[in-house]
């Protein structure tokens, strides 16, 4: 059963003045425990409501979000309590209380939670030490960084062993090396605690950095979604392949072609896992009568997966093309013509 | 100044300065228990906050304004049959206490009410999401995040009490407002007069000075100031 579930979830807005908007349109994801899932999208597409709604603080208009199989949609003020009690959040602006200190910051979910003194003083200096701030215990948000403060925000949504963390933009108001230190963070929590994580965002960072799952949000609807690996290999929709524009090569063009005119020969290739170690090419050319002209070539990593690809013109007659296009398929290299 | 004068002063200014701070104090403290309370569910019965509910926010908001809208001297008369009931004697300076309180209890509510309305609405959400009852909310997120402005507040509150004490001495209650009137005003004694106004700008420089003082030190211990 998954952690979370959210099916059909709707959410509609009225203005005063009587205009209907959709924020989320039969949105449909389901979570399964140990995932770090990325919801992306751009501004306006509808992810933070969705957030909203998966913390309760919003009712979906119709449509069910399931948590361990339970409707949250229907709870009431004090299972709504409890519910929040079993699930972190940690924030853009981090929304850390100014006028307590970084310990009682911590201590405040376990205090409302109704934890003994001697129970909050320990899981505190655990978790101080598990984001690697004790040193900062007695000292005031104000005074902390911005990857502090985002640290602390971890550590207080941490504090009742949460199921769930949900991050709500987490990263976006961070410097690019400070957020790829509260991502090693998450992704260490992640897998030493095995908590799920579900993190909205608009950067493409964060979803290449750790996520293992990816839904891509927009106007309101998943318009697409499945594991990191997938989606950055072949990206269906166009809304991801705009998402995703920044790492994918610009289209070849016809002044590197050796003709210098345009040709349907051009192939992209794709390379992952075991085929990116492999000298598939160089088995090519041994084994079948084409010649290959490399246009394009990048290697990448997301996470423990490595990946590539090729942009390439393949020559030679029908036959032997088609040929070698199918060795390629059989070693695990997809293409796909450009055209 | 005469020899009268003089001993009129030094008997009567120090006796009916402790009745003024008497009354400040204990009028102040009554209308904080009454009005932090009613601020707290004015700010928690607006629009948009935890407990929105606009019956409760309407009803407590118009007694508020009532409360607020009436002039304090009609209000001390207006009170004499209740101040009877509650002291016993609509004269005197306890007696004074209660039409203070009551003026001073709305006043302190918007006072609350404006505090912590100024908390950033995201802390109130953080807190919501991490499980927390509106009264934890209350006690545990909106108290101590606006203490600063509290404590401001209640330094333009006492203040204020001061300049009304005076005129609640000037109607039956006691306090420097009577040795004005009385001695300075009826009797036509220019020194006594001029005295209890100095000893009045006195107490008040010195309460606004450690009021602001203290909402500093709130502020600098938290590093919100520097």
């Amino acid at each position: 059963m998954p952690i979370v579930e959210i099916k059909n979830v709707s959410k509609l807005f009225k203005s005063p003045s009587g205009d209907v908007h959709v924020a989320l349109k039969g949105v449909s994801l389901q979570i399964h425990q140990g995932q770090i899932q990325g919801i992306i999208g751009m501004s306006g597409a509808g992810k933070s409501t969705l957030m909203r709604c998966l913390v309760g603080l919003e009712i979906p208009t119709s449509g069910e979000i399931l948590f361990h199989g339970e409707n949250i949609v229907c709870f009431d003020e004090a299972q709504k309590r409890l519910y929040r009690h079993r699930i972190g959040m940690i924030f853009q602006h981090f929304n850390l209380f100014s006028s307590r200190t970084v310990a009682e910051n911590i201590a405040y979910p376990l205090e409302i939670h109704g934890a003994s003194q001697a129970q909050i003083k320990e899981r505190v200096d655990e978790l101080l030490d598990l984001v690697h701030l004790s040193h900062k215990k007695d000292a005031y948000p104000a005074r902390l960084s911005g990857g502090e403060r985002q640290r602390i925000g971890i550590a207080r949504a941490l504090a009742n062993h949460p199921d769930v963390l949900f991050c709500d933009e987490a990263t976006s108001a961070l410097d690019p090396n400070t957020m790829g230190s509260i991502l090693e963070l998450l992704q260490e929590l992640n897998q030493r605690l095995n908590i799920t994580i579900v993190a909205i965002t608009h950067q493409l960072e964060v979803v290449k950095q750790i996520c293992t799952h990816v839904a891509v949000i927009s106007d309101g609807e998943i318009v697409e979604q499945g594991t990191v690996q997938d989606l950055f290999n072949t990206p269906a929709h166009p809304v991801t392949r705009n998402l995703l524009k920044s790492q994918l090569p610009s289209p070849p063009k016809i002044e590197w072609l050796d003709s210098g005119q345009p040709t349907e020969d051009l192939y992209r290739l794709n390379f992952k896992g075991d085929s990116v170690k492999q000298p598939v090419i160089a088995q090519l050319l041994r084994a079948h009568h084409v010649t290959i002209n490399i246009l394009q070539a990048n290697i990448d990593s997301f996470q423990t997966m490595v990946f590539g690809f090729l942009v390439v013109e393949i020559r030679g007659s029908e036959e032997a093309k088609n040929e070698a296009l199918n060795f390629l398929l059989e070693n695990h290299v997809h293409w796909e013509k450009i055209t | 100044m005469n020899n009268d004068t003089l001993h009129l002063m030094l008997t009567l200014i120090p006796l009916e300065l402790w009745n003024t701070c008497y009354m400040v104090i204990v009028s102040a403290a009554i209308a904080i228990t009454v009005g932090l309370p009613i601020g707290a569910l004015l700010s928690i019965t607006a629009k948009g906050a935890v407990r929105d509910n606009r019956f409760y926010y309407g009803l407590l908001s118009t007694i508020v304004n009532i409360g607020r809208s009436i002039p304090f001297a009609i209000l001390m008369i207006a009170l004499i049959p209740f101040t009877r009931w509650v002291v016993g004697s609509s004269l005197g300076t306890t007696a004074a206490i209660v039409p203070l309180s009551i003026a001073a209890a709305p006043f302190f509510a918007r006072i609350t009410e404006s505090a912590f309305m100024q908390i950033d609405k995201s802390l109130i959400e953080a807190a919501t999401v991490m499980g927390s009852t509106p009264w934890q909310i209350i006690t545990k997120v909106l108290l101590p995040e606006s203490f600063s402005s509290l404590i401001s507040g209640g330094t333009t509150l006492i203040v204020n009490l001061i300049g009304y004490s005076a005129m609640a001495g000037t109607m039956g209650g006691g306090g420097l407002g009577k040795v004005a009137i009385q001695y300075g005003y009826q009797r036509w004694n220019p020194y006594l007069m001029l005295a209890t106004v100095i000893i009045l700008i006195i107490l008040v420089q010195l309460i606004q000075r450690i009021g602001s003082y203290s909402a500093r030190c709130v502020e600098r211990k938290i590093g919100c100031s520097t």
